[in-house]
């Protein structure tokens, strides 16, 4: 053979240099891996601030709980938590279309166990849980530095806020039911008595002990906290959980002392209830986190919404104002009970949240939208928007106000100095102290709602009852009604007997629910039950038949009684 | 021996000789079928490199150098004949035809089948070549034993999903690995004509494929790309063929007429208020349904005398109402929604040319392929040009370089959300499920379509007409023919090798390079004048998507005969990159309604966004076959590999297989049988694969080992939110140990061929995401953790049954039987549909058991104590509380009742057969593929069998049958608007997957030659194809072909709404000089 064998092997060697092993490491660009963050976080500890807004942000996000590629139209995190709720209450009711996503509220075909309604009902809050406790595993509880303690104590006050609604959601309320089976109790390693805990679920009991301490110490840490944009608790907001546990709990003085607390702290930061001016403007209110009245909320703007997933967000389900939306191109409008609505004073600002039988509210007056080359007034058909149904509601606006937007963004509420002075008023008002309740309610109603209000000439007669009907129209959509159904045992009332021509609930969504009947627990989603080994199907909560057409025909709730 | 004698080409030289010439022989080479000339025969003088090919007439003319005497004359199909050189010799080859000494593509090269100790099933170019599809994948559904192939969409230019011996991953990839030209592949199989393919070979054993080691776990497809022979004078072809693409399986049997279905639903109104709590008034229950029927519809479209009703209280449609209906500027009559998206026309034409041949030192095959075709609705289209040039040359004695390159240019229109489970722009859901009472286009009082401004018909939205439709948002049609799809792939696969002699005789060294790569533009415009995005002013997507894989291969080989041991050793290693990059951006607000970039928009709804990812491996490989006087052949393999999908630690993995094969029909002993026993082997293998293909979110996922974060813009302020994704540093290889024990025959000589194979694959270390209690942040992570097998018999039966000189008439079947079973399971998983569970297998269906309608006798079904049975209805659907712990009890409470086992859902075997016959000029070939004894969920049929109709739902015509007070011993439950059961999932909905599928005939005749050659044509062909032509299958419309798997109703599983298959009928010439 006429050639040199020492030049093959040069090509063999020279192939194998190729290949040197460093190839195999392989880091993404793009995603951030976990090792990318911790190696970020050594270089640089003050990126442990984006830790903290992480944590807000675990719950604004689209997509929040089934990720993009499921890409589902009710998967919007807190917000979508809020509209389950509501729908499930008698306060919330649209119509009946496969294009409404949250009819299985409506109907109670979400406490079905491999649905996806109550996955995120229950995931969301535990992924923020987790946000928090990665946080708190990275802070030495007895830290000196200012900073982190800050970092602490809102990670802490996230997540008794969390642990506040998932126990309201999956026991019924804490008196009476102190030791009935709550939720699992997730703490950071730092956390004292972690250790000892099972994912089992605790007992009601434990979770409110929980939530009290860490509140508790959320409350010092966040002494002096000046924080970069409401999406962060702060003090003010600590003093707001406070007061919401206290309620639930019956300890109606420290509900009211709180609820004042919150209220100064609050002030201190220039947060006073919104004016009637304020709440005035269809389609700029209810959706920026610099409103006046906002103590606590999260932040979701255009940039926040994927390519192609503007039908996915809150605004689209929930606000009736934007040009791209499942309300105003499928008809889904969110609407208000209309005996509920009827209780409201014509002098009433708030009536003017929702339109009327003929679809008008003043405060549409002048409004126009466009779409498709046509020009029509908010709320009529317009391009292919649909027009609205009876008492939709206009409470809620989006993109910071653009009627008619195609951005479906906008920011939500957590929390609103108003349900301090209506946390505070109820609290006098169960204590027995009338006239302090009066006092409380009418300084709020009066002076930022409606005028002519005074509790002597109230729509409702009983005090507790009318502070309670207050509560669900000025937090209507916000997260509040069966929770309070809850604590105040209530019976859900969504018609009043069957020959009701008032109530504007679909036929088939026309039933009434007893004061904690079983069917208003939430239920733990299969594939808990699948992971958890503490968690077996005897461990959830009982069930019963879906309520159906014309049950319970005869309750009243006190508030809708005469509408 | 046809394609012997096809060629008229004069032989070239092999190789060039040394100069001592000394003597000249000369001979003619026959064949002993039909002693006629063997043209292309290998004459080589043994010990030499001197060599020759026959002529035309058979003939060679060689110089013998001095001191060699012997000739090694060979030819393919032929038996290998050494004789002596002597002048004017006639030498006779008997003819080797025997199924099991075809040449196979195995890896790494090529082996005699008789040797091979793997499990191998091969497609020819002939059988590739007959399909019309743009896949060549789906021409292996039913043509070969082992593989299942699925085909989720009927868009033009999609790939369909291959199982080779079953699923074998639960939570990674089940694809099998494809090589191309001896190089794993990454790209679409689309990208390669399949008129450029000369066989697919599908490795199903560890013998033949764990070499392969990292990849290999799930089978292994080799495509080998067509090259001339060497000594093959210059062949020009040309094949055309013109067709038409349709739907190819309809829909169910659904209500067709408005009246029909009106009267049913005023029915379901009706049954809501009559059986409610409120119920039992009659006068009320019409009144309800005659105040609901139009507001909860949206749509009217007969007119009824004044004062009358459109439904009587005989639930008939009033005699005197008329179809259309005139109010304000509009009129409204029911549109046959399927008709008018599908009855288009739909061109299909393919062109394919190649050119091949050689000289004595070169041989190229150059060819150009153009196909277009229309999908069967608007705006889904594709086209393909590929171009191939294969070379090698011998540089030096000792060198042969060469280089393969194919390029692929694709334009695909490909219509979003066509395989959307319920989303309005899925054309196929819409059509296939609306109900027969809704108008598709929007009419003038006058009864004339209305035109708007821009000259385009005007469309129902659903919403532009004062009838609001209730099913349905929006107008698939409106998006299908004002909206634009277009993606263009451009994809190089291109190879260089070289191969070099070493000094030692038999040792080669080889090297590979190899670079795939693809490039994707995609500009999608939704319009602005009609549908979902006309609020937005128009939208207008532009992605980019890269894949650069390089692969390289240096190999060394060593052949050696010592006598009668005959070794064949491979020593190499192999490394692989590949980076994948993606770009996507949107805006909004278009100037043209028709220009598909984003510099004809102005506003931003969303971010751009862009990410890499990297992959790599490395391996190296051994393998060494072995045979003793080609009657006894072991094989053993052994690669160790590394995969950058795992941490530090974890990366590497050895595999490898041992196989030994006996040919017994070669020993002595079996002499007696020779008569009708033409070749007897028995084979067995045993061997470990890899995969480290583990998915996440339907796609593959790189860094599986590590917590995935996503930077996100809270507040303004960039910030890592974890993005839900827990990583496991521990994960390493999953593996797959298969054994494989076979028998290959043939008979009654060589009239029956085939094989049996018994197989048992198992999987090991699964990587699959352990479920976690939910609570903990997150739903699962990744481990290696349980096992399980698949496994059963193959049967593969060619036989010839009848032969002439001018007819033969050929049957080809085989049948696979599936065993799955979970052997170890960490725990036990429910999920809406299945049960994952140890001892059970991963098709495991688990719904509640569906126990009949209440018919108002109590002594027909038994109940608890507790139950209430006042709260029972006439025509309830009743469902058994727990029969997995034997509690059959009945309840009408859906969600009292217990999910129970309901059985695997895989099919027991399936497989194809075929005919292949000539006659006289004429052939035609058939082929069939089956499945048996599997089950699956019918989705689609629940949503049209769903009581309340979903509000504008159409129903199947079985709904008749629903339980009423005129027919009340049906099972089927009674129809009711207030009874929401579209998904209260049962096994009611669970039916026989078998099916039939006729998905080739082709028939063609080939012109007499002395006619054609006078045209200076060597032959002319023209024929008749149709690609699935028919379905056999349970139900009218279910086509189980679509999936595996059970899939979710939410999600719509493979059996839901998705682009139909298609049905394709062609003409076509092909012409060769």
């Amino acid at each position: 053979m006429k050639y040199n064998k020492s030049y093959i092997l040069g090509i063999l060697a020279a192939g194998l240099l190729t290949t040197s092993c460093s190839d195999l490491d392989t880091t993404p660009t793009g995603q951030l891996t976990g090792a990318q963050f911790a190696e970020s976080l050594e270089k640089d500890p003050s990126l442990l601030a984006s830790s903290v807004s992480a944590i807000n942000y675990a719950i604004a996000k689209e997509y929040c709980v089934f990720g993009a590629s499921q890409g589902r139209a009710d998967d919007f995190g807190w917000p979508s938590f809020c509209l389950s709720e509501g729908c499930n209450s008698a306060d919330i009711t649209g119509i009946v279309s496969g294009y409404n996503w949250f009819s299985t509220a409506s109907t109670y075909d979400d406490r079905n166990i491999n649905y996806a309604n109550p996955y995120e009902r229950w995931a969301m809050f535990y992924n923020q849980i987790k946000a928090c406790n990665d946080l708190l595993d990275q802070i030495d509880p007895n830290t000196d530095n200012k900073k982190l303690k800050q970092y602490m104590g809102v990670a802490k006050a996230v997540r008794a806020w969390d642990y506040l609604i998932l126990v309201q959601s999956y026991a019924k309320t804490y008196v009476g039911h102190e030791n009935d089976k709550a939720v699992p109790l997730y703490l950071s390693k730092n956390d004292e008595g972690a250790s000892e805990l099972t994912t089992a679920r605790q007992t009601v009991e434990r979770v409110y002990a929980q939530i009290e301490k860490d509140l508790a110490i959320a409350a010092t840490a966040l002494e002096g906290f000046e924080r970069a944009d409401k999406t962060f608790a702060n003090q003010a907001v600590v003093f707001g959980l406070q007061a919401r546990v206290a309620l639930i709990k019956n300890q109606w003085a420290d509900a009211a002392t709180y609820a004042q607390k919150a209220i100064d702290a609050a002030a201190e930061e220039g947060i006073v209830p919104a004016t009637i001016a304020e709440v005035s403007k269809a389609g700029a209110m209810f959706c920026q986190l610099s409103e006046t009245n906002w103590m606590w909320g999260m932040s979701f703007s255009a940039s926040n919404i994927p390519t192609d997933g503007e039908y996915e967000t809150w605004v689209s389900q929930i606000s009736s104002l934007a040009s791209y939306s499942y309300t105003t191109e499928t008809g889904s409008y969110r609407a208000i009970n209309s005996h509920l609505w009827n209780s409201i004073p014509a002098t009433d600002v708030r009536k003017g949240w929702w339109v009327d039988e003929n679809m008008n509210s003043p405060l549409l007056k002048g409004l126009t939208w466009s779409n498709s080359g046509e020009t029509t007034a908010v709320g009529k058909a317009c391009g292919n928007l649909i027009d609205f149904i009876p008492y939709t509601n206009i409470k809620f606006g989006c993109n910071a106000g653009e009627i008619g937007t195609t951005h479906t963004c906008g920011d939500f509420p957590f929390m609103r100095v108003e349900e301090m002075y209506l946390i505070k008023a109820e609290a006098e008002a169960q204590q027995g102290l009338t006239g302090e309740a009066t006092t409380t309610l009418e300084s709020f109603v009066k002076v930022y709602r409606d005028p002519s209000y005074s509790v002597a000439s109230a729509p409702v007669s009983n005090l507790v009852d009318e502070i309670w009907r207050q509560r669900r129209i000025e937090l209507w959509g916000e997260g509040f009604a069966m929770s309070d159904i809850m604590r105040l045992k209530k019976p859900v009332v969504r018609y009043l007997g069957l020959t009701d021509e008032v109530t504007n609930f679909p036929e088939a969504w026309r039933f009434n629910i007893p004061a904690e009947d079983d069917i208003l627990l939430g239920i733990i989603p299969q594939d808990e039950i699948n992971g958890n080994e503490y968690i077996t199907d005897d461990d959830q909560n009982p069930t019963r038949s879906t309520p159906g057409m014309g049950e319970y025909p005869d309750l009243r709730d006190g508030v809708t009684d005469n509408f | 021996m046809e394609k012997r004698l096809t060629m008229l080409l004069v032989g070239l030289f092999l190789l060039v000789g040394g100069a001592f010439s000394q003597t000249k022989v000369s001979g003619t080479v026959v064949s002993q079928d039909d002693m006629q000339p063997v043209i292309g025969a290998s004459v080589l003088v043994v010990g030499t490199t001197t060599g020759t090919v026959t002529n035309a007439q058979g003939k060679f003319t060689l110089t013998v150098p001095e001191g060699k005497k012997t000739l090694r004359i060979s030819y393919v199909g032929m038996e290998t004949l050494e004789v002596s050189a002597r002048p004017n010799m006639k030498i006779v080859l008997t003819s080797d035809q025997a199924a099991l000494d075809e040449v196979i593509v195995v890896a790494y090269g090529t082996a005699k089948k008789s040797a091979f100790t793997g499990a191998a099933t091969q497609l020819d170019e002939s059988v590739i070549g007959r399909r019309q599809v743009s896949s060549a994948l789906d021409a292996l559904s039913g043509a070969a034993s082992g593989v299942q192939v699925t085909q989720y969409t009927g868009q033009p230019g999609s790939d369909p999903t291959i199982r080779v011996r079953g699923i074998g991953s639960l939570s990674a990839s089940s694809n099998p690995l494809y090589v191309v030209d001896g190089v794993p592949y990454d790209g679409k199989i689309t990208s390669i004509n399949p008129a450029d393919i000369e066989s697919m070979s599908v490795l199903k054993d560890a013998s033949a494929s764990a070499i392969y080691g990292a990849r290999g776990a799930n089978g292994v497809v080799i495509i080998t790309t067509k090259t001339a022979k060497r000594g093959q004078e210059a062949k020009v072809t040309f094949d055309a063929r013109w067709g038409s693409n349709s739907r190819g399986v309809p829909n169910y049997d659904v209500l067709s007429n408005a009246g029909d279905y009106y009267e049913k639903y005023y029915r379901a109104l009706y049954n809501e208020r009559f059986y409610s709590a409120a119920g039992g008034d009659v006068a009320a229950a019409h009144a309800y349904a005659n105040s609901n029927l139009y507001s909860n519809l949206g749509a009217k479209v007969y007119t009824v005398p004044a004062g009358e009703t459109l439904i009587g209280t005989n639930f008939k449609l009033n005699p005197n109402a008329t179809l259309g209906y005139k109010e304000g500027n509009y009129y409204y009559t029911p549109d046959d929604w399927y008709d008018e998206m599908y009855n288009t026309g739909n061109l299909r034409q393919e062109y394919n040319a190649t050119v091949s041949g050689s000289n004595e030192r070169m041989t190229y095959y150059m060819s150009l392929g153009m196909l277009d075709e229309k999908g069967i609705i608007n705006s889904s289209n594709y086209r393909r040009y590929t171009g191939r040039l294969s070379a090698d040359y011998q540089a030096k004695e000792w060198l042969k370089v060469g280089a393969n390159m194919g390029y692929a240019f694709e334009k695909q229109g490909s219509p979003t959300s066509q395989n959307a489970w319920g989303s309005s722009g899925n054309s196929f859901y819409v059509a296939d499920n609306i109900a027969p009472i809704y108008p598709l286009y929007v009419r003038n009082a006058d009864g004339s379509n209305k035109i708007d401004d821009m000259g385009l018909t005007v469309m129902d939205t659903g919403t532009n007409t004062p009838w609001k439709r209730k099913f349905s948002a929006g107008n698939p049609l409106i998006d299908l023919s004002l909206n634009s799809y277009n993606l263009e792939r451009s994809s190089i696969n291109s190879k260089a090798y070289a191969l070099i002699d070493l000094p030692l005789e038999g040792l080669r060294f080889n090297t590979n390079v190899n670079a795939n790569v693809y490039d994707i533009r995609e500009n999608n415009l939704y319009n602005p004048y009609y549908g979902a995005s006309s609020s937005s002013g128009g939208s207008v997507n532009v992605n980019h998507y890269r894949r650069i894989g390089i692969n390289s291969q240096f190999l060394l080989t060593y052949q050696h005969s010592f006598g009668d041991h005959n070794v064949d050793v491979l020593a190499g290693h192999e490394n692989y990159h590949m980076k994948y990059q993606q770009l996507e951006t949107a805006k909004q607000k278009l100037y043209l309604g028709d220009a598909a970039e984003l510099d004809n928009a102005i506003s931003y709804p969303s971010a751009p966004t862009s990410n890499t990812v990297d992959y790599a491996t490395l391996g190296w490989l051994f393998r060494a076959q072995y045979n003793y006087q080609e009657k006894y052949f072991a094989s053993v393999s052994y690669r160790r590999d590394a995969s950058s999908r795992f941490a530090d630690g974890h990366k590497w993995g050895n595999f490898g297989s041992f196989g030994a094969a006996w040919l017994i029909s070669k020993e002595a002993f079996m002499e007696s049988t020779q008569s009708w026993l033409n070749e007897l082997k028995l084979k067995a293998s045993i061997g470990s694969q890899g995969n480290d293909a583990l998915m996440y979110d339907g796609e593959l996922n790189y860094y599986p080992a590590e917590d995935r974060y996503k930077v996100s813009d809270v507040n303004g302020t960039p910030v890592p939110v974890f993005d839900s994704y827990k990583g496991n540093r521990d994960i390493t290889w999953e593996t797959s140990i298969s054994t494989n024990l076979g028998i290959e025959f043939s008979l009654f000589k060589n009239r029956l061929s085939g094989s049996i194979e018994y197989y048992n694959r198992t999987t090991k270390d699964m990587l699959y995401y352990r479920p976690v209690a939910v609570s903990m942040g997150y739903d699962s992570y990744p481990v290696n953790e349980g096992s399980m097998y698949n496994r059963g018999v193959e049967i593969q039966l060619n036989g010839v049954v009848y032969k002439d000189q001018n007819i033969s008439v050929e049957l080809n079947a085989n049948l696979t039987t599936l065993k799955n079973k979970i052997t170890s399971y960490p725990t036990v998983m429910k999920g809406s549909m299945l049960i994952r569970e140890e001892g059970g297998s991963i098709y495991e269906s688990y719904l509640r058991s569906y126990a009949g309608v209440w018919h108002g006798d109590a002594s027909e079904y038994s109940f608890n104590d507790k139950f209430d049975k006042s709260t029972l209805t006439l025509g309830d659907a009743l469902y058994y509380c727990d029969p997995d712990e034997g509690d059959y009890n009945v309840t009408n409470v859906y969600t009292d009742a217990k999910q129970a086992h309901q059985g695997s859902t895989a099919p027991k075997a399936y497989g194809g057969f075929g005919l292949n016959a000539t006659a006289y000029g004429f052939d035609l070939s058939m082929q069939f593929a089956y499945q048996l004894g599997g089950k699956l969920y019918d989705h689609k049929y629940q949503g049209l069998m769903s009581s309340n109709g979903g509000t504008g739902h159409n129903w199947s015509t079985d709904i008749a049958d629903a339980w009423s007070p005129e027919n009340p011993y049906s099972n089927v439950p009674r129809i009711d608007t207030g009874v929401n059961d579209s998904q209260d999932d049962s096994d009611r909905f669970l039916i026989s997957s078998n099916y039939l599928s006729l998905n080739n005939v082709t028939l063609g005749y080939t012109l007499p030659k002395n006619l054609v050659q006078k045209m200076g044509i060597a032959s002319l062909r023209v024929y008749v194809a149709g690609d699935n032509l028919a379905l056999w299958s349970k139900r009218k419309g279910l086509d189980p072909r679509r999936s595996l798997t059970m899939g979710v109703t939410t999600l719509g599983g493979g059996y839901s709404d998705t682009y139909a298959a298609l049905k394709t009928i062609s003409g076509g010439i092909s012409v060769t000089f």
